[in-house]
């Protein structure tokens, strides 16, 4: 386990706060992007064998992450499709309102889905080209440039980005 | 039922896009945020992130542990049903009867090795897994250990505690193994109770290299927590055998249901619906599976139908 606990400690020291923001983006969330780094963590070391380059540590731990994060979005989803069923009128998000509004960053990538989300943080954020995103992702390059394509319209639809922001808020409060 | 949820959602996933692209297109949809815009908003939005919590070093790396103990307890009791299965399809062949005829299955792994579990490159929708022996007990089966195992706390299932220095040793010997010293590499058994790791290699005059390899990985290595025994044949070449097996084969004169292969990949044994002709057939110089080094004995099994939508058990946890 010395070799494993060695690996972590390295990892943790010089890339944790990098992994914590890649994953804050993911998630929107700090303790959900701290549970999602240890839980990546945790999986990339119950490895048969780990890795000892530490980069390529770091990559699979991104891997493990963006993974979980589409996971858990997906539910979230899944539970955000159910809650018109078990709410009531007034507490039911309405999606009327939430298209009209100008949203910060953070909320406007909250609304996107899952996969349109870690699309724009693997292009945007990692900069990583499409290919990478789409092999990270398990899908085809067209996919990514689909995904990406519409989360952009729709962020431009919700996101009030910087510039646009007083003129659009003024129009629509 | 992992498929149908993924298909489910990437349809739900496609509909809310489609939903999207339609509310867009009657809305009127402003232009796409420049991308430089946005990468810069999405660094300042991640600079927004609070500092790590730091992580449970501890925690992670026992859930780590327990993780791999898993994916091995998993292989481990699936070959321990199958030695346990086959050896009671062949007590009921030998003499007829229906009563008990072996043991508790736990009984078997614990006097000898399971043997390493497999299926073959596409293989359909049924696994090779032979009845359980409790179909022909009337009794509960006995716990081993005189303790339901569910009912001990954690970490005290797996019996007396392993010391973290036993796992370093197992982790060397795999990376070893796997690794550079392939060619001699037959397979390991952890042996908690001795503290010891017992590692099976085809040459016995090089396990000093085979040490050396894994002091080289591991500069603390307690030279007493290793044993090594006689292999007969690579890991390699064990799963290059079992891979040639015939059991998505048509035309043969019988059907073959399972295979697995002892510790020291000397003997193969398959599960088929009859065992003299797929003896004969493997007894066949014609049919390749003789003069190998790797006997193969056919037993009686049967075919069990895959319950869970899951991979198939195989032999060892690749790295």
């Amino acid at each position: 386990m010395g070799d494993r606990g060695q690996a972590l400690d390295a990892l943790v020291a010089a890339r944790g706060q990098a992994l914590k923001r890649y994953a804050y983006l993911m998630s929107g969330d700090d303790d959900t992007a701290d549970d999602l780094v240890q839980e990546a963590l945790t999986r990339a070391l119950a490895r048969r064998v780990v890795p000892g380059d530490p980069r390529e540590l770091e990559r699979y731990v991104r891997r493990i992450v963006v993974n979980l994060a589409v996971d858990a979005g997906r539910r979230r989803t899944r539970w955000w499709r159910l809650v018109p069923r078990v709410a009531s009128r007034g507490e039911a998000a309405d999606g009327a309102v939430a298209v009209v509004e100008r949203l910060s960053l953070a909320d406007a990538l909250a609304g996107l889905p899952p996969r349109q989300r870690a699309c724009v943080v693997l292009h945007y954020y990692e900069d990583l080209p499409v290919a990478e995103v789409a092999e990270l992702l398990d899908v085809g390059p067209g996919t990514v440039k689909s995904q990406l394509h519409d989360a952009r319209r729709t962020l431009a639809r919700t996101w009030a980005t910087p510039e646009r922001e007083p003129a659009d808020l003024k129009g629509e409060v | 039922m992992g498929g149908i949820d993924d298909r489910y959602e990437e349809a739900a996933e496609a509909r809310e896009v489609r939903e999207a692209r339609e509310a867009g297109e009657t809305g009127g949809v402003a232009e796409a945020p420049p991308e430089p815009l946005l990468s810069a908003a999405l660094a300042v939005e991640a600079g927004r992130a609070a500092p790590l919590r730091e992580p449970d070093r501890r925690e992670i790396l026992a859930e780590a542990r327990r993780l791999r103990g898993r994916r091995t307890g998993t292989v481990v009791a699936l070959g321990a049903l199958a030695v346990a299965g086959i050896g009671a399809g062949a007590a009921l062949l030998g003499d007829g009867s229906t009563t008990r005829t072996t043991t508790a299955s736990g009984a078997v792994a614990v006097a000898s090795p399971p043997p390493s579990h497999f299926v073959p490159r596409g293989w359909p929708t049924t696994t090779a897994v032979p009845t359980p022996p409790q179909a022909t007990v009337s009794t509960p089966p006995k716990y081993v250990t005189g303790t339901p195992w569910a009912s001990l706390p954690p970490g005290a299932s797996g019996g007396p505690p392993v010391p973290p220095a036993l796992y370093a040793t197992e982790d060397a010997a795999s990376a070893v193994g796997w690794g550079i010293r392939a060619d001699i590499f037959t397979n390991i058994w952890f042996l908690p109770e001795r503290s010891v790791v017992r590692v099976y290699i085809t040459d016995m005059a090089r396990q000093g290299e085979f040490l050396a390899d894994m002091r080289a990985k591991l500069p603390t290595l307690d030279d007493r927590m290793v044993e090594f025994a006689q292999g007969a044949r690579s890991k390699t070449a064990c799963e290059a055998e079992m891979q040639r097996l015939p059991m998505t084969a048509s035309g043969l004169p019988f059907r073959m249901f399972s295979g697995s292969a002892n510790i020291e990949c000397s003997e193969l044994t398959v599960g088929v619906d009859d065992p003299s002709a797929a003896q004969a057939y493997f007894d066949d110089p014609a049919h390749g599976f003789t003069g190998t080094g790797i006997a193969v004995r056919a037993v009686p099994g049967q075919p069990v139908h895959q319950l869970a939508d899951e991979v198939p058990p195989t032999g060892s946890a690749r790295p």
